[in-house]
């Protein structure tokens, strides 16, 4: 759950994870701590290191995030958003 | 005779290109994993007759879902002349993993790149010529939907199993997405703006589910409102063809063979042939919301919800399709990786008010309660079927424990053609006479010969067998209000709910608006309604209990599914008639 981050020493941060961005925040996938058949997953629907993340929405009551990642659309529980470290394009 | 197999990940396009290339018979829908089966069809290739399959979508073939399972145990079992390797053009990017492994296992293979159309519409181009030199390997550009491109297919086809084909060696993860950025042009900002439109209203935060319920209100109004005229005129067309052909046609023919035909088979199925067009109408509806996508959309909605009752986003698409029929819905499942999941799901499937039961439900209201009361009643029935669906997973949901991630893929907004339309209503025209052949006239006949022997006995009359098992029933049933005539019914509607409506013409001995005023007169409301919550409750037939086994290879879990159902149909049945019963006193 805790990848290591290389923050900048002027403005040290925790490592952001993808379920604390929101609607219309964006940023760039660095760590994915799953196990790694679910990791197999998110790589075929684009998700993977390197990646460019954008949240479009996110449901109500603490549903999904509907994100885009390049030219595919997906959808995540929280639960498993929480798993993926980003850095912010900011 | 040869084997061409396609291959590709989920809402590629593979069916539509299966339809295209073979005139039909596939369904096309736009959900992730929705072809469960192993479709297949003969196909003319050149001077060959091959064997085209349609392989279930998946993402991985080292992944361990029961689709991947699927399509892995067969390329390795089955042997595989050519596969032909679908690509959704303006999402290549995430799918050149399962390219390069299905490259790997050496089968010669067929690269076509599908969906043009979209990709064009966002801006995306493809250099065919730079892209099938650095892949050493011909690709072909096409729109399966609007048949763009497909005349070059079948003489690619035709090369590829000729006895010289085109070999090629498989290349690498990173020598084909090389060839791959060399060769695509992709814009910055590759969007579907209409499909970014359409979900700023229909994903709104707060307008979305209510509006996903007015639309879904909306396609059963949209049914009945066009469904139930067309229903009233077969029927009357049915019976005039009776007055006017059959029976002068039938004077010389003995009684009793006379009495089979006429009173048995022909009442039997045509009261459930009268049926047929709104039937089509409902699945064509409902096959047009999901070749669109909103299912998925759905599934975004819904998720938040779903998982107070252990159940996930997919869970409440496959609930819906069981709407139009069971089965498929049962089958949709495999997608779910976690076991306890998919068993949770398919306990609540059969509890979604089918098509079948729909029949029942339309035919008896339309007996029992006014034009107004007609929509609120059918209405209600599809809340307990919810209500059912939701009971039973709260119930079980710590028994069938739910560990699977939930990621879907949202696929763009997608408009079936007419020729998409006429498929699925072929479909289920096609899908109506099979179980007819198979359920409904065996059923009548056998209910005719329970209603009209032992010989000389008034046919329907309680000395016929019928009669004297529906008695011995009574005990179990008369609690319900439900009488020896309609627990024969139930019986036989245990096999398929298509035979309840066309039995009971059969165990009165009338069709049309008779069998309605026989019924009216029979039977109180309250009795209607308590008898349509036991067909809505208890095992939607055989087939289900069939699939529920071939999926899980479970008989506990099977016998529980049979089990559960009857006793809470048995039991909602039973209070709702002593509680009404009792308050109207």
């Amino acid at each position: 759950m805790h990848a290591p981050i290389t923050a900048s020493p002027h403005q040290p941060k925790l490592p952001l994870t993808l379920e604390r961005l929101s609607h219309g925040e964006s940023g760039s996938v660095m760590a994915i701590n799953v196990e790694d058949e679910l990791k197999k997953r998110f790589f075929a629907m684009g998700l993977k290191e390197g990646a460019h993340v954008r949240v479009l929405r996110k449901a109500k009551f603490g549903g999904p995030m509907h994100l885009r990642v390049g030219t595919s659309e997906l959808i995540l529980r929280l639960k498993e958003a929480c798993c993926i470290c980003l850095v912010t394009a900011q | 005779m040869k084997r061409i197999a396609l291959l590709g990940m989920p809402n590629t396009g593979k069916s539509t290109l299966f339809n295209r290339l073979t005139g039909a018979h596939a369904k096309v829908g736009n959900w992730p994993g929705l072809t469960v089966e192993l479709l297949n069809a003969r196909l003319i290739v050149g001077d060959q007759v091959v064997r085209l399959v349609d392989l279930p979508g998946i993402y991985d073939l080292n992944g361990y879902s029961d689709d991947e399972k699927v399509v892995t145990t067969f390329l390795d079992t089955q042997s595989t002349d050519l596969i032909t390797f679908v690509l959704n053009t303006s999402q290549y990017e995430r799918q050149l993993n399962l390219l390069s492994q299905v490259m790997a296992k050496g089968i010669p293979m067929l690269l076509v790149m599908n969906m043009v159309d979209e990709a064009s519409a966002m801006g995306i181009t493809v250099d065919v010529d730079t892209l099938s030199r650095k892949l050493q390997h011909p690709v072909y550009l096409l729109s399966a939907k609007y048949g763009q491109g497909m005349e070059r297919l079948q003489p690619a086809m035709r090369q590829a199993l000729s006895a010289n084909p085109i070999k090629s060696s498989p290349l690498s993860l990173s020598e084909i997405e090389h060839a791959f950025k060399a060769a695509m042009s992709v814009p910055a900002q590759a969007s579907n703006a209409l499909t970014e439109k359409l979900d700023k209203v229909l994903l709104h935060p707060v307008l979305g589910l209510p509006l996903f319920f007015a639309v879904m209100l909306l396609l059963f109004e949209g049914v009945f409102a066009i469904g139930k005229p067309l229903q009233d005129g077969t029927a009357w067309l049915l019976t005039a063809f009776r007055t006017a052909a059959l029976e002068p046609l039938s004077v010389h023919l003995p009684v009793m063979l006379q009495g089979l035909l006429l009173d048995g088979v022909f009442n039997g199925v045509s009261t459930v042939a009268s049926f047929v067009p709104l039937i089509v109408l409902f699945f064509l509806f409902m096959g047009i919301v999901e070749d669109t996508g909103y299912l998925s959309r759905a599934a975004f909605l819904m998720d938040a919800l779903m998982a107070k009752f252990g159940l996930d986003g997919r869970s409440f698409v496959m609930l819906l399709m069981g709407f139009g029929c069971n089965v498929p819905a049962l089958m949709g499942t495999r997608v779910i990786r976690s076991k306890g999941l998919r068993y949770l799901t398919m306990l609540t499937i059969p509890f979604s008010l089918c098509s079948a039961r729909m029949q029942v439900f339309v035919f008896f209201i339309a007996a029992l309660f006014t034009t107004e009361q007609a929509p609120w009643v059918l209405f209600s029935l599809y809340v307990m079927s919810i209500l059912m669906s939701i009971l039973t997973s709260l119930i079980f949901k710590r028994e069938y424990v739910n560990n699977d991630a939930f990621v879907l893929e949202m696929p763009p907004y997608r408009f079936p053609t007419a020729r998409q339309m006429a498929i699925t209503a072929w479909q289920e025209v096609r899908h109506f006479l099979n179980r007819a052949t198979r359920f409904i006239v065996i059923g009548v006949v056998m209910i005719w010969i329970l209603t009209n022997f032992p010989p000389g006995v008034q046919s329907g009359s309680l000395d016929s067998w019928a009669g004297q098992l529906g008695n011995l029933l009574q005990p179990l049933f008369s609690p319900l209000g439900i009488n020896a005539e309609l627990t024969i019914a139930l019986l036989f509607g245990f096999i398929a709910k298509e035979i309840v409506i066309g039995s009971l013409a059969v165990i009165y001995g009338q069709e049309g608006g008779a069998l309605v005023n026989t019924i009216t007169q029979h039977i109180t409301w309250v009795q209607a309604y308590s008898f349509m919550l036991f067909v809505l409750i208890y095992t939607p037939c055989v087939s289900a209990i069939a699939t529920i086994r071939n999926e899980t290879k479970n008989l506990k879990f099977t016998a529980l599914s049979i089990a559960w159902p009857l006793v809470t149909a048995w039991l909602v049945s039973f209070v709702f008639y002593q509680v009404v019963t009792a308050l109207l006193a």
